[in-house]
């Protein structure tokens, strides 16, 4: 039996030893929701490599070519410094998030939290029975019957580890590639095989025994939550003067806690609820569905132990506005809106003209010639046909790419030299030349300028 | 709080506690948890292997030196393909596979000048008699690295590197099979032969 108190954590033992949890199945509306919204992030998990967005997978990080595809705009690596708002808005949403509701993420969205209640515990609980059944079978002596179901329970586990290694890796390796490796010797791949098995022996070892000492000692939001709830913050909290002084039913003066322990035995991390807001909260909800099940039955009202702020549990108000939220939502907006902008900024296809090396021009039969060199970048995984014009005001130019187009494969990067000329008696000084490549399938245009230089013309001023 | 007891568990009042205080806050001496201890002690033992392994035994080269081989390699390598000469390229110009490379490299660099087909534009025929800066093959691969700054064409050496010019120059070579017979700069293709 766990007894839990405030001065250790329940799952480490005195002599250090981890402290295995039984926890108990709580069953309840939330824990309804959460077993859906479990089910639907597994199956976006496993599911956005395999739907195919503008030519390459929905999420896609190609360690190969070191591309990332985000739902259909490619990043290569000159656009890594987008990842500084994708990173600092995944920060402040979280902390947006734990201002307002607390540890939602770790209690319903957390991988850690899907994988492990969402499959590893139904597997447990499905082979090894509830939690008093399990805690039994585990001081039970070696049976074959214990045997049995020891070996079933895990080699379960390390199926489902693999089958995650598999999906983690499918972000990294394209389907058909891994599809095939897996056809393969494992001596033929054997970086990808070795990554693969190191990362199922974490996972099983993660799920199947480390569990939440994740949570309690190393997962650094855990720790941050102290500075980014404040008194307003949804938390899971228990209404200590509605359930104090405990009591059975009937006895005078008695609160509505019944002190049945349920909150206790179906928490995953092994606390007590009703002895504050712990560090050791992962705001699961395991513990509202517990004590609201036992208030149905003995006919109280629900929500003893509900989904509050630490001022709505001691009877004043839950106050939203607040300075704090409202910064974070000025800043999350702010971040949103250069992320969306910068997003949107990224080209298709990129285009640089430079000069090629030599004399800065050249005169050859009455003309006056410039050369340069345009690399062109296709960032799309999509063939581009690209037209190029070339303006230079009022100049009657030529150049050499007179049919003006060109195709680039889906990725392509090609470096072509461009020569402009026009007629030497009527070049008067330098002026603009503008580059205009636009692709006509979807109006995409970028501009690069350069100057046109030739023989100096002291006589004549330079044209505007 | 108020007054009701807040947890029926609480620690034993004869639990250790460290000796610092702050501001009245003092610590428990609670033993870390074994897997955290295994963790510190697995990282020791493997930074005594480790310089076990690389720096008394030297077993396996350090990263440094594993990186000075891998440049002398590729210096060696590099110093290996940079030896073309006249007849290396000729060869070159007999093999279709570096012919198709050397023929892609063109259209996308020289044709803009020199023609699809060699033919001329800005730049001058390359398959036609007149080579103003020589013929051979080793002539033609400098003329490309280095260029002719002064009639307009352009250094290639930092834009398509030695590899590919080379490519470029057993296409040339591919397109003119006369010149094997040894032609000379602006001359007849009989004066070199002996």
């Amino acid at each position: 039996m766990v007894n839990p108190n405030l001065d250790s954590v329940t799952t480490i033992r005195p002599d250090g030893s981890h402290r295995i949890l039984h926890p108990s199945d709580a069953k309840g509306r939330f824990n309804t929701w959460r077993r859906a919204v479990f089910a639907i992030l597994i199956l976006i998990y496993v599911l956005l490599p395999w739907i195919p967005v503008r030519g390459a997978p929905a999420v896609f990080f190609n360690a190969a070519e070191r591309k990332v595809h985000l739902f259909g705009h490619t990043l290569v690596f000159q656009d890594l410094w987008l990842g500084f708002f994708l990173i600092t808005g995944l920060g402040f949403g979280l902390f947006y998030i734990t201002a307002l509701f607390g540890r939602v993420w770790c209690g319903w969205a957390c991988p850690q939290t899907v994988w492990l209640e969402g499959v590893y515990r139904r597997i447990e609980r499905w082979i090894e029975g509830d939690g008093p059944k399990r805690e039994r079978l585990a001081a039970a002596p070696n049976t074959a019957d214990k045997i049995f179901k020891r070996v079933l329970k895990h080699g379960l586990f390390i199926l489902v580890s693999l089958f995650i290694a598999h999906v983690f890796i499918s972000y990294f390796i394209s389907l058909p590639r891994l599809y095939s490796m897996m056809r393969t010797s494992p001596l033929e791949n054997w970086t990808a095989f070795l990554w693969v098995f190191t990362m199922s022996g974490i996972f099983y070892f993660n799920f199947a025994w480390f569990r939440e000492q994740l949570c309690i000692v190393i997962c650094p939001y855990g720790r941050l939550q102290s500075a980014l709830i404040d008194d307003n913050s949804l938390v899971i909290g228990y209404d200590t003067a509605r359930g104090e002084p405990r009591g059975k039913p009937g006895t005078a003066g008695a609160g509505d806690c019944v002190d049945c322990f349920r909150c206790v035995q179906v928490c995953p991390t092994g606390i007590d609820i009703r002895q504050g807001l712990q560090m050791e909260c992962i705001g699961c909800s395991a513990c509202i569905d517990a004590c609201d099940d036992v208030m149905t039955k003995l006919k109280r009202p629900r929500g003893l132990i509900r989904y509050d702020s630490q001022n709505g549990l001691t009877g004043g108000k839950t106050k939203f506005l607040r300075p704090r939220t409202l910064v974070y939502t000025v800043m999350l907006l702010a971040g949103i809106t250069v992320f969306s902008f910068a997003l949107s900024s990224l080209e298709p296809f990129t285009a640089t003209v430079h000069r090629m090396q030599g004399s800065p021009y050249y005169r050859q039969d009455g003309l006056v010639r410039n050369q340069f060199q345009m690399r062109l970048t296709n960032k799309s995984a999509e063939p581009a046909s690209l037209t190029i014009e070339v303006s230079g005001g009022d100049h009657a130019l030529t150049w050499n790419r007179g049919d003006g187009m060109l195709q680039l494969e889906g990725m392509e990067e090609r470096v072509l030299p461009l020569f402009v000329s026009m007629s030497a008696a009527e070049f008067a000084g330098a002026f603009p030349l503008t580059i205009i490549f636009e692709n006509p399938d979807n109006g995409h245009r970028v501009e690069k300028t350069v100057p046109f230089l030739g023989p100096d013309q002291p006589a004549n001023p330079p044209t505007p | 709080m108020s007054d009701h007891k807040p947890y029926r568990d609480s620690h034993e009042p004869d639990e250790p506690l460290r000796e610092h205080v702050f501001d009245g806050i003092r610590e428990f001496d609670k033993k870390l948890p074994n897997w955290w201890l295994l963790t510190l002690y697995g990282t020791i033992v493997f930074s005594i292997a480790y310089w076990a392994w690389f720096h008394i035994y030297e077993i396996a080269p350090t990263p440094e030196e594993k990186l000075a081989l891998a440049q002398e390699r590729a210096a060696a390598r590099a110093a290996e393909e940079r030896g073309y000469d006249n007849e290396r390229l000729w060869e070159m110009a007999l093999e279709s596979s570096i012919v198709d490379r050397g023929r892609s490299h063109y259209v996308n660099n020289c044709a803009a000048c020199h023609g699809m087909e060699l033919e001329g534009g800005i730049g001058t025929p390359l398959v036609d008699a007149d080579w103003q800066h020589g013929s051979e093959p080793m002539q033609i691969l400098k003329t490309i690295l280095d260029g002719v700054p002064e009639k307009g064409m352009p250094p290639w050496r930092a834009g398509l590197g030695e590899t590919r010019s080379a490519e470029i120059t057993a296409y040339i070579l591919s397109k003119n099979p006369g010149l094997r017979n040894g032609a000379s700069p602006g001359g007849s293709p009989e004066e070199e032969t002996p």
